[in-house]
């Protein structure tokens, strides 16, 4: 069949034997503008919705707004030299590298044990496959609710199972201690993002030949050494990005803080978009808000940065 | 090593030794299975128990909650959470005094109305480029916007939500579900074409060719013939979609303001931040397990198509 003529253009074979030349190249125009009318609509909204935006938020960062008197001056860096030796600024710098890392740390990792377990063969593998997934399927202001009534101080599960088992003689307020808020709702966190984790690294798991264990098998190696030979090395794209996704994911978390503890107490959980959601939304600084964010957004397109790499070197897309 | 060793010895040591080793490998080998099965238990709890702990508290009355420790099963189940949700003003149900739960009803609509409206338009669009994409990859321009489209993915929605704020109030877009739709779409568009793309590549391109001999014109082709073809990939990417467009949370929290357009999500943390007495809060537990049940359907019931989708979508972001 016509199979074999690969590359070239699907119109030709409907072209006219006379004037062949003239007509291909004809053709091939006609052929490019079809291929570009086709992902036209795709482009025109996602890079007018998107990257106009995000161009016009650095300007928005770079100037000072006044929305009520539609004032707008030039300041230049102003913004962002006013944040950055503030302290609330730096605080909230440590609070998200915190949060994050440990969201890293335990969602990649929970994720690999999970990835791990579903890869081998038991029964109603199928069942668990789908049920890893509930977290991933909920809303994170449902997964916040959740969250912050397993946590309370009186009504709290956590608390009724620990009581009821004598661990602690007395109902604990959880999330009334700066440090301890910001580690449970990390757990929260970890609890949302580890299946994510964990549907790719089983995709990686997959990939990686059956033949490769039976090899180290026969050669002795143990599941230990196995694991550390064959599964890791082959598992370091996946891991990798796993590793992007979640950092970004642990950066931008937003409907946990708001849901869960509002920045508080104090300001113990106030995290990087926190900070910038209130300083834009509930103190109207625009221009401050958007250079808070900005940060943000910098650290992540760094991120896309390797993620990108990353995608072209495996040839993922 | 132990290869060597083993090609060593003669034969006969050989078997001798062979045999308890065998019986060692059994033992191990139950032992592991022991090991699979607890971290399967494990993985088990750990993805469920949270969820079912909310579902448990939607039954439950205020007593069964403040009760110290809470009541771990109320049995008999209480329905009169689900009833003052969806009869708000009955007598039978209590009337509930926070406005969020008289929002909840048309809330649910609204996100049904935004996810499939987006799904819908993702798929028309998506599916379109995704064909262009898959079948132009000679063509330079192609290639360096789909890697485009991808890089989309990594900027925070947090840094574009203050222009799309100041755009929708310009064109009258704020507070409308039209507005969301084209929002979502935007930073959906690009997950939904790299999952298309993967699947339309999978097609072998003598398909067209046989529909363009056979009179089909080039778009005829694509509809009549392609897109049917594909209809295990649509389904992944328009769960994917219909998913990230239900749960999503802050682009509605700023867009929207009013029953208009909030979308569950959004009537949830409401209802969560602005509860002042604990009697409302069973109330917030029935409709955080209403709000979750449509995404949390379709995502156990398609668990086959989405692991298809994995590699691109695996975090919602």
């Amino acid at each position: 069949m016509a199979d074999e003529e690969g590359s070239r253009p699907l119109s030709g074979i409907r072209g006219k034997p006379a004037g062949k030349e003239k007509w291909l190249e004809y053709e091939e125009r006609r052929e490019a503008l079809y291929a570009f009318l086709l992902i036209l609509p795709a482009l025109i909204i996602v890079f007018l919705v998107i990257a106009y935006p995000l161009l016009y938020s650095l300007w928005i960062s770079v100037n000072n707004v006044d929305f009520v008197r539609q004032r707008w001056t030039f300041v230049g860096l102003k913004n962002y030299l006013d944040i950055l030796p503030k302290p609330e600024f730096q605080m909230a710098g440590v609070r998200t590298v915190y949060y994050t890392v440990l969201s890293v740390v335990g969602s990649v990792g929970v994720g690999l044990l999970m990835a791990l377990v579903l890869n081998e063969s038991f029964k109603g593998r199928n069942v668990m496959r789908s049920l890893v997934l509930v977290p991933w399927a909920t809303s994170g202001v449902v997964i916040g609710i959740i969250w912050r009534w397993i946590y309370d101080g009186e009504t709290g599960v956590l608390n009724g199972v620990l009581y009821a088992l004598g661990i602690i003689p007395d109902y604990v307020p959880w999330m009334s201690e700066g440090v301890r808020a910001l580690t449970l709702t990390a757990v929260a966190h970890i609890w949302a993002a580890a299946p994510g984790s964990s549907l790719l690294l089983l995709a990686g798991l997959q990939a990686i030949p059956p033949s490769l264990y039976n090899a180290a098998k026969i050669d002795g190696a143990g599941a230990w050494q196995r694991f550390w030979r064959i599964t890791l090395p082959w598992l370091r794209p996946m891991l990798l990005l796993a590793v992007i996704l979640s950092t970004i994911g642990g950066l931008m978390t937003f409907d946990l803080i708001y849901v869960m503890t509002r920045g508080g107490p104090g300001s113990a959980t106030t995290v990087f978009s926190w900070l910038g959601y209130t300083t834009t939304y509930q103190f109207f600084r625009f221009g401050e808000g958007t250079a808070i964010l900005y940060v943000l957004t910098i650290a992540c397109l760094i991120l896309a940065y390797f993620y990108g790499k990353l995608l072209s070197r495996e040839q993922m897309y | 090593m132990a290869q060597t060793v083993v090609r060593k010895t003669a034969s006969a040591e050989k078997e001798q030794a062979r045999l308890p080793r065998l019986r060692l490998e059994v033992g191990e080998d139950f032992g592991k299975r022991a090991a699979l099965y607890a971290a399967v238990a494990l993985i088990a709890f750990w993805s469920l128990a949270p969820f079912l702990w909310l579902v448990v508290l939607s039954f439950s009355e205020i007593v069964d909650i403040v009760t110290k420790p809470p009541r771990f099963l109320p049995i008999p189940l209480k329905l009169i959470n689900y009833q003052t949700l969806f009869f708000p003003q009955s007598g039978l149900g209590g009337y509930s005094k926070i406005e969020q739960v008289g929002k909840m009803p048309s809330a649910f609509v609204n996100s049904a109305i935004v996810a499939i409206g987006v799904s819908l338009l993702c798929l028309v669009i998506g599916s379109v480029a995704a064909y262009a994409y898959a079948r132009y990859q000679r063509y330079f321009f192609h290639r360096a916007t789909f890697f485009g489209l991808i890089m989309t993915r990594m900027i925070p929605g947090l840094t574009l939500s203050i222009p799309f704020f100041i755009f929708y109030k310009a064109l009258g877009l704020l507070d409308t579900k039209l507005g969301l739709i084209i929002a979502y779409s935007s930073f959906l568009l690009p997950l939904t074409i790299w999952i298309m793309k993967g699947y339309i590549e999978g097609i072998p391109i003598s398909l067209e060719r046989a529909a363009m001999v056979d009179g089909c014109t080039r778009l005829q082709s694509l509809f009549k013939v392609i897109l049917p073809v594909c209809t295990p990939g649509m389904i992944a990417a328009g769960i994917f979609v219909f998913m990230a467009a239900w749960n999503e949370f802050y682009f509605a929290l700023i867009l929207t303001s009013t029953q208009n357009a909030q979308t569950m999500p959004v009537v949830l943390a409401g209802f969560a931040v602005h509860t002042g007495r604990v009697t409302e809060l069973p109330t917030l537990f029935a409709g955080s397990v209403v709000g979750s049940l449509p995404p949390l359907i379709l995502a156990l019931v398609f668990q086959r198509f989405i692991v298809q989708g994995l590699l691109v979508g695996a975090s919602k972001g």
